[in-house]
């Protein structure tokens, strides 16, 4: 067999082949640039090579000598015309806000000036280039390499000596949103469980023709987009929504007391639940499917009751159902991001909020970046220890 | 209390008939901006539609419509009314000298330096 392929093993190779092609590039391609992209930023090292180099040997204290001044005139003024320099301002700018505008106002003004000393040109262009924290800035953005973004996504930074240090306190975010995003998702596998247990096991043991009734009901919202779930949730629970509404109508609560449950966390748990419950159904459904009535009846003619027959005996039978609808669930839950942006309005908002906040309008790529990997090693995480206490391999889909 | 686009909440007061009232104190002003790519191929077109939206009598009939002021002195003095209910458009003005009096400019290149800081902590601010 070494070295060689036999016939049936060539053709199984063949036939993942166009999947495995397709992951690599769907998916392992963009998890892997996404995991470079959190730790590298070569924009400002490539703009300005030879400030950034001379700057090495700057002591830090005072103002950098005359040489990294013409050396940053010159690439500042190379990079405008690449068409680079806004790109450049905006990553010193996210070091230290208020640096974007000096780089690009007073690079207009070096553009094609004759000195015999930069540093005093610069400094006229704008008086930030006689500043210590400006040149700390762009080093710190020059990095090629960097935790930075990870210092961020865990409201850390670094103070000018070098010591990591928590960010300001408005300023910390990430934390709290990593912590409510574990808490939100853990109370959504529960109400799944809680909600889809009973169903499945109804399913799971009533006559075929029910069952196939109440198994439709299950897949009806299974198949149903996704947004139109969420919306429809937003029309049921809204202020001047149908449940509000029916409230006040019947005289429950008064018109002025209409119950906030949507645009909070109560609407991200109540969607969430509700977009997420078929998953847990249909795997407790697949494995209590499995589980014979004669155990329960061995169970009882030992003389067992039903509830002790349910914690001895189906229970634990059910098991790995639980497990596996916990774990998708969960998994799931973590990275949601279009539920809780239509109905988590303030305090429903959860990481993967953030992380999009930061692909499409901060732009700040880098830190988007790093957040993404800390979810994911948060997903990692669970997967072991749910390997660890359950085994994978007793994880049942059906 | 809430913020919002004046031309909003005149849609608002006016056209829907809703309890609205604008503070006008502290406004903030703002301006929209036409550019022309270089290199753009109806250059001439280009100008010639700026030249006819720059003109008074054009930046007055743009208020008929809604209540953004014209950016012209001489512009102003043409605003008359609203194309869809008749209101006289002047008093629904954010430009007029007692309002312009106790007004911000918006200063695009601040929030170009601020704006993420300023999202960032807005951010921390409303997860609370």
């Amino acid at each position: 067999m070494a070295g060689t392929l036999s016939g049936a093993r060539l053709r199984a190779v063949l036939a993942v082949a166009p999947l495995a092609a397709f992951i690599g590039v769907t998916f392992l391609a963009p998890l892997g640039s996404m995991l470079v992209r959190s730790v590298h930023d070569p924009l400002v090292a490539d703009a300005l090579p030879e400030t950034l180099a001379l700057l090495r040997s700057w002591d830090g204290s005072g103002a950098p000598p005359e040489e990294v001044f013409a050396a940053a005139a010159r690439e500042l003024v190379a990079a405008r015309e690449q068409r680079t320099l806004g790109q450049v301002a905006t990553r010193v700018n996210r070091v230290q806000a208020g640096l974007r505008s000096v780089f690009t106002r007073s690079v207009r003004r070096l553009r094609g000036a004759e000195t015999d000393s930069w540093a005093t040109t610069m400094v006229a262009a704008d008086a930030a280039w006689g500043e210590v924290a400006t040149w700390r800035a762009l080093q710190r953005a020059g990095q090629r390499w960097t935790l930075r973004h990870y210092l961020n996504a865990v409201d850390r930074d670094r103070a000018p000596d070098g010591s990591i240090v928590r960010q300001p306190e408005e300023r910390r975010i990430y934390l709290q949103l990593f912590g409510r995003t574990l808490l939100v998702s853990l109370a959504v596998t529960a109400l799944c469980l809680l909600l889809g247990y009973p169903l499945a096991y109804l399913i799971a043991h009533a006559p075929p023709r029910r069952a196939a009734l109440l198994l439709v009901g299950v897949l009806l919202p299974f198949w149903t987009s996704l947004l139109v779930r969420t919306t429809a949730w937003i029309v049921l629970l809204q202020t001047q929504g149908v449940i509000n509404d029916l409230l006040v109508g019947l005289g429950i609560i008064g018109d002025g007391q209409r119950l906030a449950m949507v645009y909070n966390m109560t609407g991200t748990l109540i969607a969430m639940t509700h977009v997420l419950l078929p998953f847990m159904v249909l795997s407790l459904y697949s494995v209590m499917r499995t589980i014979g009535p004669s155990y329960l009846r061995a169970a009882a003619s030992l003389g067992a009751g039903p509830v002790q027959a349910f914690r001895r005996v189906y229970w634990p039978l059910s098991l790995p159902g639980v497990g596996a609808g916990a774990l998708l669930v969960f998994i799931v839950a973590l990275g949601y991001y279009i539920t809780p942006a239509l109905v988590g309005g303030r305090t429903g908002q959860l990481i993967s909020n953030l992380i999009a906040y930061h692909m499409q309008e901060s732009l700040n790529w880098g830190l988007a970046a790093a957040l993404g990997a800390i979810l994911l090693l948060c997903v990692l995480m669970f997967y072991v220890v749910y390997d660890r206490v359950v085994g994978i391999g007793r994880l049942r889909l059906g | 209390m809430s913020t919002a686009y004046n031309g909003r909440l005149f849609n608002a007061q006016v056209v829907e008939n809703q309890p609205f009232e604008i503070v006008w104190d502290g406004q903030v002003l703002d301006h929209g901006q036409f550019a022309i790519v270089a290199g753009a191929p109806n250059l001439e077109f280009a100008l010639e539609f700026l030249a006819y939206a720059a003109r008074p009598e054009s930046m007055a009939a743009m208020s008929r419509y809604i209540s953004y002021s014209p950016v012209r002195h001489s512009a102003l003095a043409m605003v008359t009314t609203h194309a869809e209910t008749g209101v006289e458009m002047e008093p629904h003005m954010p430009v007029t000298p007692e309002r312009l009096e106790r007004s911000v400019v918006n200063d695009w290149a601040w929030w170009a330096d601020y704006g993420e800081e300023i999202n960032d902590r807005f951010g921390a601010w409303l997860a609370r």
